[in-house]
């Protein structure tokens, strides 16, 4: 008989470490209102713990491959429990809980699948691109899926799964391809991707470069050299084009916050310590190269800031008229 | 002995230990640096070796450097600290780099060694880990994550972090070995050693390195790299041993990722030219992560590379 179990979360003896006895009846109490709203969640929307126990593949559905232990569901801040230093990304994106399960096959290979109920599609879509990476080759349709070396990710309504292999052997690659079709099939809904990736001029884009994100860790993983200079954005979609050029187009709150925002970027690109040949022409662009030689190009448009690296100004200017603002 | 009994009870009063730093004085696990510290020939250097049998690696690293008698005085209790984060191929130290490890230590006199870790079981267990320490004779102290498990250590200077809180069990240890693997970091852009240290920081204390505005405040989300640095000035491991032989480049720190495989084994002393060091080998530069050049900036150790002394060998 397999077992779940809970993890009741090192966030509750965060609030209040000076209260150890407290701490214990607010776990207690906190972890039975998490289950009872991942039930009637799940009642509701397929959703939660038992909308992931039923993503999972059931024992003898694909052949050779066994569940291994016990589930483990980790919901909320309690991530951290699970992915210790790294569940801020998820959190960013919008997490809210994760069934993580081990399955043994052939030759003695482990796999291990991790559902992630994300908050929307939209954030499942986000995670799936950050995550999946820029090489692997496409499983599924509708570039809903991507195997890499010894993983695979599948982005389906507002689930992510991701499915570990621990080598590249065949019996590992062929499990992990079975597990993820079984998963794959039990996932309902499919969700859009954000409409915010209109912004982008798809005919151009080198789609395994796309990515979607929600706050600077994301941001982080395309333009690391300036991610912390401009806060405050809501959403943002970058893609590498096939002119060389990679473009970055990030949404803020108001023009009032862009324009903010630009300023500040202005500032950094204008700072010699971490940028070099800074060009500035007044409201409309600044420009600066980086310690790689390329050149950033900022320019505010509204509550949107694009900024395009790589390219001569003249053909920046060109490339920005090609693009449009999602309606 | 008697001086490393002193030392142990120099290191129990943790509102001396500010004090002490302050006044420059050695402790156990502040070998690098000092006048009469025996590693500080070393202090300069880092040693970086490249092969397929990654423990062979870590051992002639450590020969390179001096030997592990340098770092590890006989008679002396040994706290290892690998990374354990996550059972994801090239998330964790790995098994043969840890035996390799254990049995220099054993080698050099350790009366005792000890992995220190607040991961569960199942995390050494799922990476190899905890079998390589059975196999070895080696301890495993699996700490719980109560806060009484943790003891209070004033950060004096600290930027960010004002006070660490840090296993009362590494106080048991006289000698700590760094051992964490080199990865992409969703936070960070990377860790290595001085995000390492982290695994002997409670997770409570660990937790207050993010704060709440971190997504729309920069000051916000360098605090955690200022967190880290500053608890790197009061915890100094006498030895860095660094798995650079397979990690990921993205989706750290979990994974999985992208795995890169330089086949190296990077040891020294000095934590910050090492993670400058490391950080090149998937095209970073150490004055890009603010972590590294904050660490540069508090005197923690040489960002410039040019400035190093980087031993190299293939095996």
């Amino acid at each position: 008989m397999r077992s779940i179990r809970v993890k009741p979360g090192p966030e509750l003896s965060d609030v209040s470490p000076e209260f150890p006895e407290f701490r214990g009846r607010l776990g207690s109490v906190l972890l039975g209102l998490v289950m009872v709203v991942c039930f009637v969640s799940s009642c509701r929307t397929g959703g939660g713990v038992a909308g992931l126990l039923k993503i999972l593949p059931a024992e003898g559905e694909v052949a050779g491959w066994r569940m291994k232990g016990d589930s483990q569901v980790f919901a909320g801040q309690d991530l951290f429990t699970y992915i210790d230093g790294g569940a801020d990304i998820y959190l960013e994106y919008g997490f809210r809980t994760v069934l993580v399960q081990d399955y043994q096959g052939p030759a003695g290979k482990t796999i291990s699948i991790e559902i992630f109920e994300m908050a929307n599609s939209g954030a499942a879509f986000g995670m799936y691109a950050f995550k999946k990476g820029s090489k692997g080759r496409e499983v599924g349709g509708e570039g809903r899926g991507q195997m890499g070396d010894y993983y695979l990710n599948i982005w389906k309504g507002r689930f992510l799964i991701t499915l570990t292999g621990f080598d590249s052997d065949s019996e590992t690659l062929i499990g992990l391809e079975a597990l993820a079709r079984a998963a794959e099939a039990r996932t309902g809904g499919s969700g859009d991707k954000p409409r915010f990736l209109k912004t982008l001029s798809a005919e151009f884009v080198i789609k395994p470069s796309l990515r979607y994100f929600r706050g600077p860790l994301g941001l982080n993983s395309v333009l690391p050299a300036l991610s912390r200079d401009v806060p405050g954005f809501e959403e943002g979609v970058a893609a590498d084009y096939d002119t060389g050029m990679s473009l970055i187009v990030l949404r803020y709150p108001g023009q009032g916050a862009c324009r903010t925002a630009f300023e500040r970027l202005r500032t950094a690109l204008s700072d010699p310590a971490r940028f070099y040949e800074f060009q500035d022409a007044g409201e409309d662009m600044a420009a600066a190269s980086d310690a790689k030689g390329k050149t950033i190009y900022a320019t505010p448009r509204g509550d949107l800031l694009w900024i395009v690296r790589g390219g001569s100004r003249a053909a920046v200017r060109s490339f920005l008229s090609t693009l449009r603002r999602p309606q | 002995m008697s001086r490393t009994i002193k030392r142990r009870e120099f290191f129990k009063d943790s509102a001396k230990i500010g004090l002490a730093f302050a006044a420059g004085c050695a402790t156990p696990f502040r070998l690098a640096g000092g006048p009469e510290d025996p590693a500080a020939g070393a202090a300069d250097m880092i040693a970086v070796v490249t092969g397929d049998d990654f423990g062979a690696c870590a051992v002639k690293a450590v020969d390179l450097l001096g030997g592990m008698k340098l770092f590890v005085p006989k008679g002396s209790k040994v706290a290892l600290l690998p990374n354990v984060q996550s059972s994801h191929p090239g998330t964790f130290t790995k098994p043969e780099i840890l035996r390799a490890v254990v049995r220099m230590c054993k080698e050099a006199g350790a009366a005792e060694v000890n992995c220190l870790s607040v991961q569960p079981q199942k995390a050494w267990d799922d990476t190899g880990l905890a079998r390589v320490l059975q196999e070895e004779g080696a301890g495993l102290k699996l700490i719980a994550k109560d806060e009484a498990n943790f003891e209070a250590v004033p950060v004096p200077g600290g930027k960010a972090l004002k006070e660490a809180r840090i296993l009362k069990e590494f106080f048991a240890h006289d000698v700590l070995i760094n051992m964490p693997i080199t990865k992409d970091h969703a936070g960070n852009r990377f860790t290595g050693t001085m995000k390492n240290l982290m695994g002997l920081n409670s997770p409570v204390s660990n937790r207050t390195f993010h704060r709440p505005n971190w997504k729309t405040d920069p000051a916000d989300l360098e605090h955690l790299d200022q967190s880290i640095v500053d608890l790197n000035t009061v915890v100094k491991p006498a030895l860095n041993i660094v798995d650079a032989a397979e990690f990921i480049v993205s989706n750290g720190p979990f994974g999985p990722g992208e795995l890169l495989k330089p086949r190296k084994v990077v040891a020294g002393t000095d934590r910050v030219a090492i993670d400058a060091y490391c950080c090149t080998l998937w095209g970073l530069r150490g004055e890009d992560i603010v972590m590294i050049k904050r660490g540069a900036e508090q005197g923690l150790g040489t960002m410039d590379l040019a400035k190093v002394k980087i031993v190299e060998a293939a095996l």
